[in-house]
């Protein structure tokens, strides 16, 4: 049984997809978009802000940290931060903010989709880009294990964690391991 | 409960007009429990073993094994008398003090530290940009005080160099907080304390120039000039007898003129002494010790400063 969402590491925007508002008190604001979809989530949240604002419309995810670190340098407080696009962009998106020092009151995150996420394995820490969801199941890319998708997100890595299922066994013992697991991994994280 | 410390008064420093810098240290000169930078100790202002005033003052020295606790007291004439009493300390008189205690502490991960001083407020500052050149984090310093009454002025200069500009007019401080609070990095933290009015003023600047309330820091030394509250009845759950507390007077005095006998220290929000259940009723919480989880339960309060909601509070005593 999954706990009730509010309760667990993943916020709403990951299941499904969001555009929240621009904070009233900015003094300045960036989106960061990726891909075509999201320049009009983008554009929607920059018309609502009160504040000077910046828009990035870009293709990769990569391109994107780059512009969200380079934002972060020159960035004084009172500057707030959109990032939107598909779950598996805006999670690592938002993890390079937090650790550039950003509160969540200082960064929004809005959704264009939420079909395809990032599972860190928590045996053989590899990244599986899949179409699923919390609760589902995915073969591991780096050790072909079948993992459960963990509804726990990470702050940090950005990414959902997955261990291994096995149906037979299903019960206390593992969710016993699971938890652990869970510890483990974001002490390593 | 907290931790009692015996200490002796080594050194008493009076060079600036109405404050005192009190040196304390153990009887037999040994090292004192280390504590967070911006600590306070609560201090029994009057012979050991008597029913005292205790204020809390925030600690001015190094905080890493210290050899002393060094705090700095501004002389209130109109106080409840703890100021007075330290005023008129000698070297080699005994005082009584708690262990350390944090309630104002630097965020570690901090990318840099704005520290805002008012006046006799700088203590706790003073100690915050001890650690932050201790650690060699990026800091810097506004200090408002009147003109020639500057306490620990020296201090700051030599740990801050730069860093640190001192105001001594309001339009001046105005002008220069809207201009600094403006340019910070992203992932600075603000640190304030000082007299309740200008804390306000430079948390309601920070507040309008965008800055999250996660970034924003004060410390109060104790409550200032709370309101004297409406009155209620205080109804105690062993006895069944109803206690009125009338506006003005604490719920702790009301208990107290009844007979009951609470542990307290502070008298005054900052101890956390004082505590007692709330079998029913909804507390006005006024204090500086529960943290907001501990306001939300709302089954207990710290009967020296806060109330009833409503008219009508039940007491697990
Ligand atoms: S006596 Fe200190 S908080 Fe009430």
């Amino acid at each position: 049984m999954n706990p009730a969402l509010e309760l667990t590491s993943v916020p709403a925007w990951a299941v499904r997809p969001s555009t929240p508002p621009c904070d009233p008190a900015a003094t300045a604001c960036t989106a960061v978009a990726v891909g075509a979809e999201a320049v009009d989530v983008a554009t929607t949240w920059l018309a609502g802000a009160v504040a000077p604002g910046r828009l990035h419309a870009l293709a990769s995810t990569d391109e994107a940290l780059a512009v969200v670190d380079a934002e972060l340098a020159e960035a004084r407080v009172g500057w707030r931060l959109l990032v939107a696009g598909p779950l598996t962009a805006v999670l690592p998106l938002r993890a390079r903010a937090l650790a550039g020092g950003l509160v969540d009151a200082e960064l929004s995150v809005a959704t264009t989709t939420t079909d395809d996420l990032l599972v860190t394995c928590a045996h053989c820490a590899a990244v599986t880009s899949a179409p699923t969801h919390v609760g589902g199941v995915v073969p591991c890319v780096g050790c072909d294990r079948r993992l459960l998708v963990h509804h726990h997100v990470s702050r940090r890595q950005g990414t959902f964690l997955g261990y291994q299922v096995d149906a037979e066994q299903w019960g206390t013992e593992q969710w016993g391991t699971g938890q652990w697991e869970t510890e483990r991994w974001e002490e390593g994280a | 409960m907290s931790t009692s410390l015996s200490l002796v008064v080594a050194a008493v420093d009076d060079t600036v007009p109405g404050v005192r810098s009190v040196r304390l240290v153990r009887p037999d000169g040994g090292t004192l429990p280390g504590f967070t930078p911006g600590s306070h100790v609560l201090v029994t202002c009057g012979p050991p073993g008597t029913s005292a005033v205790a204020n809390a003052y925030s600690l001015t020295g190094d905080s890493v094994a210290p050899r002393a606790y060094t705090i700095s007291v501004l002389r209130l004439d109109a106080g409840r008398g703890g100021s007075r009493w330290v005023h008129a300390l000698a070297t080699g008189d005994r005082v009584e003090v708690t262990s350390p205690r944090s309630a104002f502490p630097p965020v570690l991960a901090a990318r840099r530290h704005l520290l805002v001083a008012g006046g006799i407020g700088v203590t706790p500052i003073l100690s915050h940009l001890r650690s932050a050149v201790r650690w060699g984090r990026d800091v810097e310093v506004l200090y408002a005080h009147r003109p020639g009454a500057a306490a620990h002025l020296e201090d700051l200069r030599d740990l801050a160099g730069d860093a640190l500009t001192c105001l001594t007019d309001r339009t001046a401080l105005g002008d220069h907080l809207e201009r600094r609070l403006a340019d910070q990095p992203v992932g600075t933290h603000l640190y304030t304390c000082g007299p309740a009015g200008f804390m306000d003023t430079v948390t309601l600047a920070a507040r309008r120039l965008g800055w999250p309330d996660e970034r924003i820091h004060v410390e109060h030394f104790g409550v200032d000039d709370l309101d004297p509250g409406e009155s209620f009845e205080a109804v105690l759950r062993a006895s069944g007898r109803t206690v009125p507390v009338p506006s003005g007077t604490s719920l702790l005095d009301a208990l107290e003129g009844a007979g009951l006998s609470v542990p307290n220290l502070c008298r005054q929000g900052v101890c956390g002494e004082c505590r007692v259940r709330v079998a029913a009723g909804t507390p006005l919480h006024r204090d500086l010790v529960l943290s907001d989880a501990e306001k939300a339960a709302a089954d207990t309060l710290l009967c020296c400063v806060s109330r009833a909601a409503d008219d009508r509070l039940e007491l697990d005593l």
